[in-house]
């Protein structure tokens, strides 16, 4: 009896075998994308470890920012701070800010540039990739970010001009290196690659020293190696983890003071912005990973659990024949939920091949690290992942499928056969219907008869549109981020860094320019780890025609020479710390602690605190770090100026560069986007399908009647387009549900992303689900056209 | 003219051993008026003989035409047409739309042949004896007054020829009378042509001409009870009217006259 039941089901299930293999495709293609997903986040954290390990990645490090100190001083504070700490290695470097005048062919263009001199290179060492290291000043070692069509393209024995502080300097590229500092190639306080926008470069301190007129005993950075591994605090958590490591900086902090080094900024790993980008992003990938593969079952499941339905309710004739013949309740659960089984195993089993296949895993970590330009791939297997995966598919699978296999169970044969088992639409449908001609409204009551099947086909809906729609609203937030805080804010042409800012100065007021002196410094909030950084200007205003425009959220505009100083905080800033226009709070310049008060919420790309420069220069020891230049006609830095500085950065270079990089971070996101728009199609395609197919006698009727295909077309346009549209609205309601959680899981302290809704983009989403859904209506009228009318007409008179 | 007029028509099915033949060169004329039985076993081939006649299913081989027309067979948008015209059609399950009133199934068919009369639809329905039910649901009404509604349904748009396929097949012996006698009063009403097939003989006794039919041939060709009943009742009539001259005088003083005699 069970194995004919069975043979029965397996029979119906072939006669539907579009529909079935679509159910498979469907939990195929979820099970490929995170079983995928989840090696890939696996493998990604043994890439960045080996390669830490191998470049001897710095536990601590002291960076000085604008100014330097000695060898022999450093190495005093090393020795001091052994005394304290069992150190492996200690080592000191020289890193300083230049520009290389690139000539691409269609005109010169000024790259902000950073050198590094390594002295014994044991600590955060360099790898190389090809060529050599320089062995002599004439020589350089370009990182290897740059190289490939989307960087600059530069050969070994290639001559590179570098500014560095000491006029224009032609150097020979002797090789190319990676650097744990710059694993993830963007400028600092920038969280977009670039690899045609920054040139890193590495020599040795000595050669460096020849070339930028330094002393050769000049160092800013102390990098050092601790024995003991010691846990920093993670910056995108609450807690902290690193309690151990602040009393470690806080040593070595103290030992700066009395070596007269105080503004020396102590930091650990998460200091390094290329590392605790990395790590966030990795760590985004893991709390984001079981969140999608969680949809993608999900989707699975509910479109199995659609589709068992929808079998069992084309079969409740025969279940119930079956059940006046005396099969069992027991019997009948067995057979119907062995279905979501086999399902999922054969939909399990083809997605977990195609996870390991070279289109898997394999593909997307070499996809991900031909994007960051990461040097070390290897990709391995996880099979205890893999297998639990698998087995979370066969639960998904079985769980959706014991709904419908109840149904059936508990099937009364003479509700089924009797007259009552039609249903009436409800009052309140007819009789907002009744002024419609009869060929419109029995579609509208059709769709609102059953709220169950109607409730269901709309979560599949919005469930279909929840990767993709996610997706997509997260973009266009990235997009209005970009044009709220870069496009619409930023009015200055050029902004100059130097030590001394007089010849820049001058350089403006020669060429007729507007300027504004700037400063950049590096604070934290007392009690927190994590960095961010002051911009003091001295027009703060929202106009518009300020040369940075400040993109104000809430509150207020701070006013100048307050006490409490008066600052705004970025909306990141605000949401990571909990702070609100009106909270008052204490930050750490150095060594030194003030207390500022939160007048308004500016939106930025980075973590910014912005106030007037005149309050913070007691704090800083420096008047300005750069300029910024504007003219009408707009300026382009000549050699006069370029020798006078230490770095150019030109706006519209920046605006060049963060298009090509929002271009190619949407190309980054075309995976996704191809999974969630599978998804979407797929589960829109299938339920859809469903519906159709339980018009069948309905419309196979009217053809008999003499209903025209154009008719037909008609009342199926109109049906599908209210559940379209319900659908859509359902699917936009999903897809913000999906951006708010990605939003929280993705946003950290380096990379906060807020939720800003695009009305094009919910439009959109509204727009693709009532698109698929008109789109079916061409599908049903060609089902219609091959539907052998008799044959329908005549199951149903049986 | 014939209404309908099928030559040699033939419907195979399959081919080799498996050949099924459903209509082995039937010729059938009908006329406007008749009410036909199609009477037959079970695979004789009278549900195929209705199919090929409203255009649902097309010939293997043979001439059918429709008022001195060739059917456009082969076409299925004209053929769809050509039902939309002339045909209407009452399956055994009703089919009725079960999200519309009763009312609203007898306007859908006629909508679709581009019309919306709807006093013609409760005319119909009353007709059929379901005045004041109008706007109940297909769910909210017992099998009889179904096949009632779709009895109106396929008289509303005053087609040329009206086609029922085991229209009582679902319904009780009692049930099935009344749908029968409804349908016949409306079809005389309204002057139509119908063609049902049964297997019942009972139900021959409405027809005018009942048509066996067996193994896809047509066994027998006969007037049916109804014309019978009918011819004796124009015999009656025809004798009382010579009476009635007979008797001379204004007709209304003969009668009472024949009146006053009994």
């Amino acid at each position: 009896m069970r194995v004919l039941l069975i043979k029965r089901l397996s029979r119906s299930m072939w006669k539907t075998k579009l529909r079935l293999f679509t159910v498979i495709a469907l939990i195929s293609m979820s099970i490929w994308a995170g079983a995928s997903m989840i090696e890939h986040t696996k493998n990604l954290d043994l890439i960045y470890e080996d390669f830490y390990d191998e470049t001897n990645l710095a536990d601590v490090f002291v960076d000085i920012p604008g100014n330097f100190t000695d060898v022999e001083t450093l190495n005093s504070v090393c020795a001091d701070f052994s005394i304290l700490y069992e150190l492996n290695e200690c080592d000191t470097q020289l890193v300083v800010q230049g520009t290389t005048i690139f000539d691409a062919g269609d005109g010169t263009s000024f790259i902000p540039s950073i050198i590094y001199g390594f002295d014994q290179a044991s600590v955060s060492k360099s790898l190389i990739e090809s060529g050599r290291y320089p062995s002599n000043s004439q020589e350089i070692t370009l990182d290897a970010h740059i190289l490939g069509p989307d960087g600059l393209d530069y050969q070994i024995n290639d001559i590179i001009s570098i500014q560095t502080g000491d006029g224009i300097k032609n150097l020979t590229i002797v090789g190319f290196a990676n650097h744990p500092h710059h694993l993830y190639y963007a400028p600092e306080g920038s969280i977009f690659p670039t690899y045609d926008g920054l040139v890193i470069a590495y020599t040795d301190v000595n050669y460096l020293a020849d070339i930028g007129n330094f002393t050769q005993n000049s160092r800013n950075q102390l990098l050092i190696d601790l024995k003991e591994d010691i846990q920093y605090d993670l910056r995108d958590t609450t807690e902290n983890e690193g309690e151990e490591m602040s009393l470690v900086k806080q040593n070595l902090s103290d030992i700066l003071v009395e070596y007269g080094i105080e503004q020396g900024l102590v930091n650990d790993r998460a200091g390094i912005s290329s590392v605790e980008f990395l790590r966030q992003d990795l760590e985004g990938s893991k709390k984001s990973t079981p969140i999608i593969v969680g949809v993608l079952l999900g989707v699975a499941g509910f479109v199995i659990a659609i589709s068992l339905d929808r079998l069992v309710k084309s079969q409740q004739r025969e279940i119930a024949v079956l059940k006046t013949l005396g099969i069992s309740a027991k019997e009948l659960i067995e057979a119907y939920l062995l279905l979501p089984i086999v399902l999922g195993v054969s939909g399990g089993g083809l997605g977990i091949l195609l996870g390991i296949s070279p289109y898997g895993s394999q593909f997307i970590t070499e996809y991900y690290a031909s994007f960051l330009k990461i040097p070390i791939i290897e990709v391995h297997h996880y099979p205890k992942e893999l297998a639990i995966l698998f087995a979370s598919t066969l639960a998904v699978t079985f769980i959706f499928g014991i709904r419908p296999a109840i149904k059936a169970s508990r099937m009364e044969p003479l509700d089924v056969m009797g007259q009552d088992a039609e249903r009436v639409p409800p009052a309140i449908i007819t009789k907002l219907t009744n002024w419609m001609p009869p060929s419109l409204g029995f579609g509208m009551r059709s769709t609102f008869k059953r709220p169950v099947r109607l409730l269901m086909t709309l979560i599949a809906l919005s469930l279909s549109m929840v990767i993709l729609g996610g997706m997509m609203i997260l973009m266009a937030g990235f997009d209005e981020l970009f044009t709220s805080s870069i496009d619409e804010v930023e009015n200055w042409d050029l902004e100059v860094t130097n030590y001394d800012l007089t010849q820049i100065e001058q350089w403006a007021i020669d060429n007729q320019a507007d300027y504004e002196y700037v400063l950049r410094w590096q604070a934290r909030i007392v009690d927190d780890e994590r960095d961010f950084q002051i911009l003091g200007m001295d027009d703060i205003g929202i106009s518009g025609d300020e040369m940075h425009s400040v993109s104000l959220q809430e509150g207020e505009l701070p006013k100048e020479g307050m006490s409490p100083i008066q600052v705004l905080i970025d909306e990141g800033m605000s949401a990571q710390l909990g702070l609100e226009p009106g909270d008052q709070t204490s930050i750490a310049i150095g060594a030194q602690e003030l207390e500022v008060e939160v007048t308004g919420i500016s939106r930025e790309m980075i973590r910014v605190m912005t106030l007037h420069r005149s309050d913070i220069t007691d704090y800083t020891f420096t008047e300005a770090t750069s300029i910024w230049m504007s003219s009408p006609d707009g300026l382009v830095a000549d050699d006069e100026l370029i020798e006078a500085s230490l770095s150019v950065d030109s706006l519209e270079e920046r605006k060049q560069v963060y298009d090509e990089l929002l271009e190619l971070q949407k190309q980054n996101m075309q995976v996704i986007y191809f999974i969630g728009g599978l998804m979407a199609v797929a589960v829109l395609f299938n339920t859809l399908l469903i519906n159709l197919s339980e018009r069948d006698t309905e419309l196979a009727t009217l053809r008999v009647l003499g209903a025209s295909k154009f008719k037909l077309a008609i009342i199926l346009t109109v049906e599908h387009s209210i559940i379209g549209l319900l659908g859509g609205i359902a699917g936009l309601f999903a897809s913000r549900g999906m951006a708010m959680v990605l939003v929280n899981e993705f946003s950290t302290w380096t990379f906060h992303l807020p939720f800003i809704a695009s009305r094009g983009t919910e439009l959109t989403i509204i727009g693709i689900i009532f698109g698929i859904s008109a789109l079916i209506t061409p599908l049903g009228i060609y089902r219609l056209h091959k539907m052998n009318l008799l044959k329908v007409v005549a199951e149903h008179e049986r | 003219m014939d209404l309908i007029s099928l030559e040699g028509i033939s419907r195979f099915y399959g081919e080799g051993e498996t050949l099924v033949k459903a209509l082995d060169e039937v010729d059938l004329k009908i006329e406007e008026g008749e009410i036909v039985a199609l009477l037959g076993p079970s695979g004789s081939g009278k549900t195929t003989l209705l199919n090929v006649i409203s255009a649902l299913d097309v010939p293997t081989d043979g001439n059918y035409q429709f008022r001195g027309q060739k059917v456009p067979l082969g076409h299925v948008e004209k053929m769809t047409t050509f039902r939309r015209e002339n045909v209407g059609y009452i399956f055994q399950f009703f089919n009725l739309i079960s999200d519309l009133t009763a009312e609203e199934n007898v306007l859908l068919v006629q909508q679709l042949s581009g019309l919306n009369d709807r006093e013609r639809a409760k005319k119909m329905l009353s007709l059929v004896g379901l005045s004041g039910l109008e706007n109940r649901f297909p769910a909210q009404m017992s099998g009889g007054q179904r096949q009632r509604v779709a009895i109106a349904r396929a008289l509303a748009k005053s087609p040329r020829i009206i086609l029922g396929d085991e229209l009582t097949g679902n319904l009780d012996s009692k049930t099935s009378r009344q749908v029968m006698e409804a349908l016949i009063d409306i079809v005389r009403a309204e002057s139509s042509t119908l063609i049902y097939v049964t297997h019942d003989e009972k139900l021959t006794k409405y027809a005018t001409r009942v048509i066996k039919l067996d193994s896809g041939k047509i066994v027998s060709d006969e007037s049916g009870e109804l014309a019978s009943t009918i011819g004796h009742a124009k015999d009656s009539a025809r004798k009382l009217v010579k009476e009635v001259s007979k008797l001379g005088g204004s007709v209304s003083s003969t009668i009472n006259r024949i009146k006053d005699s009994f």
